[in-house]
């Protein structure tokens, strides 16, 4: 293999930044697993609200035809 | 409660006893047996009354009213009472409803006082034979605190969009919806109306989360009322899209936790509305606010589920490039660990030649150190093609004899047939970039056979940005 002196320089800068570059996308795929997780916790919130909506007109239901 | 059969009436209403020895006076008597019956069965609901709920005061209401009935009944003042029939206060029917309506309503409130005449009059209406159960065209006597509650009342001003809360037919506050909405984002803010007679916001400390408590008072115990949160709220939300997006930030959420917690206090409370006269209207209610709920709920799951998926999309992607990345990095890495292979060659040579000339030339090993030096500053160097000639043209070098020299042979000889390759040297036409370190080996062989060139100004450079910051690299002499 050959290169320039110029060449390693670079491609070291150019490594330097490829490595910032892939923090920078660690950190992003970090927030959004995060953020995929408090969507789901949101869902499961979502779905106990259901229940308890639906618990609580089956009981009205009942009231209003036994009234 | 005394079940009791009708009993007939009897036509006759008063008796009259004529004595002789008292022919002068007449003597009013109860019509009987009828009377007496139904004074002891109002006895009784009285004392079912108190028994029940000494402190309600919806039932205070009942009893003083229950009780001036007695006794005018018993004072005899006024048998032909217009306002009270015996008839309607001894109908089972509207005992027991009364009662009914008394037992199922276990939230009665201040809001429930209020309603309690509008309350008679939605009972009553149901029912022709009680019309007159409208007893009281004089205001009743109650005491003050119930009094002053008594007149309080909520009302919808459609004009102003505001809730305008009543106490003695004075107006206490005015609550908007905006002060609502604000009071459920921030619970910083600071409404004492709201909170008395509104919600309240509160810490559960098993969730560690802010609950919105709903407070018994004429406000909630208001149907029309409540329909008309309900509306501002649900309006609110379905609008939520038109809405700035920095305005969005978890406010949407927390609506919509308003939302649910409003809907479900309704629920739990729904006997509050019993006294509603049209069931159909509570029911419809009902349905509408789940329906909506619902819709708000389902809407919001396929949105994260869509967010869910954008993310997951995303990552991947992220996922590709960073596995690129890594790829590219390990070619540079491997080009870098070469490269410092190479350099330690180059620098060990280069030490050598450094040392070979010291021994005859001071000077040249002070450039050769130069040399050394600017490979380390070429730190910033930038990426450029240059050839020798592109060197010469720019530093303007001439022969000895004036002509312009082209090529660095020119410098080394006048002879246009000098062969270089035969004479150990190179002309370095590639560009820096196809060069590799063997040809700067065999430069550095060639500058240690032959004398040091010395240009006029101008220093050669294989380097132009090296060239430009230190002037020279070497010197060859000829």
């Amino acid at each position: 293999m050959s290169s320039s002196i110029n060449d390693k320089i670079i491609e070291k800068t150019i490594n330097i930044d490829l490595k910032k570059m892939v923090k920078e996308i660690d950190d992003l795929e970090i927030n959004i697993i995060k953020e995929n997780k408090s969507c789901e916790n949101k869902i499961d919130n979502y779905k106990e609200m259901l229940e308890q909506l639906i618990f609580e007109h089956h009981n009205l239901c009942i009231k209003l035809f036994n009234k | 409660m005394l079940n009791t059969k009708p009993i007939k009436n009897n036509s006759n209403n008063n008796y009259t006893i004529n004595n002789s020895l008292n022919s002068d006076k007449n003597i009013k008597i109860e019509n009987s047996k009828q009377k007496e019956l139904e004074n002891l069965v109002l006895k009784t609901n009285i004392e079912n009354f108190n028994e029940s709920n000494k402190n309600d005061n919806y039932d205070s209401y009942k009893n003083n009213m229950m009780a001036e009935h007695f006794n005018s009944k018993i004072n005899n003042d006024s048998i032909n009472n217009n306002l009270i029939k015996s008839d309607t206060l001894l109908n089972p029917k509207i005992i027991n409803e009364f009662n009914n309506s008394k037992l199922d309503n276990t939230n009665l409130n201040l809001g429930n006082i209020i309603e309690g005449n509008k309350y008679n009059s939605l009972r009553i209406e149901d029912d022709s034979d009680i019309n007159n159960f409208k007893i009281l065209d004089k205001p009743f006597k109650m005491d003050n605190n119930t009094n002053t509650n008594t007149n309080s009342n909520v009302k919808w001003d459609s004009n102003n969009n505001n809730y305008v809360i009543y106490n003695n037919n004075n107006i206490e506050c005015v609550i908007t919806n905006n002060d609502i909405l604000k009071y459920i984002l921030n619970d910083d803010y600071n409404n004492i109306f709201i909170k008395k007679y509104i919600f309240i916001i509160t810490l559960n400390n098993t969730t560690n989360n802010n609950e919105f408590n709903f407070i018994d008072s004429i406000f909630t115990g208001n149907f029309d009322i409540m329909v008309k949160l309900q509306n501002f709220i649900y309006e609110t939300l379905n609008n939520y899209n038109d809405l700035i997006e920095s305005d969005k930030y978890n406010y949407y959420e927390i609506i919509t936790f308003f939302y649910y917690q409003l809907i479900i206090w309704l629920f739990k409370n729904s006997s509050k509305f019993d006294n509603i006269n049209d069931d159909n209207k509570v029911s419809k209610f009902f349905s509408v606010i789940i329906f909506r709920l619902n819709t708000i709920i389902l809407k919001n799951l396929v949105n994260i589920k869509k967010k869910i998926n954008d993310n997951n999309i995303l990552l991947n992607k992220l996922t590709e490039i960073k596995d690129d990345i890594n790829s590219k990095l390990n070619t540079i890495n491997i080009k870098l660990n070469n490269f410092s292979l190479d350099s330690d060659n180059i620098f060990d040579s280069n030490k050598q030649s450094s040392e070979t000339s010291k021994s005859s030339d001071t000077s040249e090993s002070s450039d050769s150190s130069t040399f050394n030096n600017n490979i380390t500053d070429n730190i910033t160097g930038k990426e450029t093609d240059i050839n020798s000639s592109d060197i010469i043209n720019k530093y303007k070098i001439v022969q000895k004899n004036g002509k312009k020299v082209d090529k660095i042979f020119d410098i080394i000889t006048d002879d246009s047939n000098y062969d270089s390759d035969n004479n150990s040297y190179k002309e370095i036409n590639d560009t820096i970039t196809n060069q590799n370190f063997s040809n700067l080996d065999k430069i550095k062989l060639l500058e240690n056979k032959i004398n040091s060139i010395e240009t006029t100004n101008n220093k050669i450079s294989y380097n132009p940005n090296s060239a430009d910051k230190n002037g020279k690299l070497f010197k060859i002499n000829i």
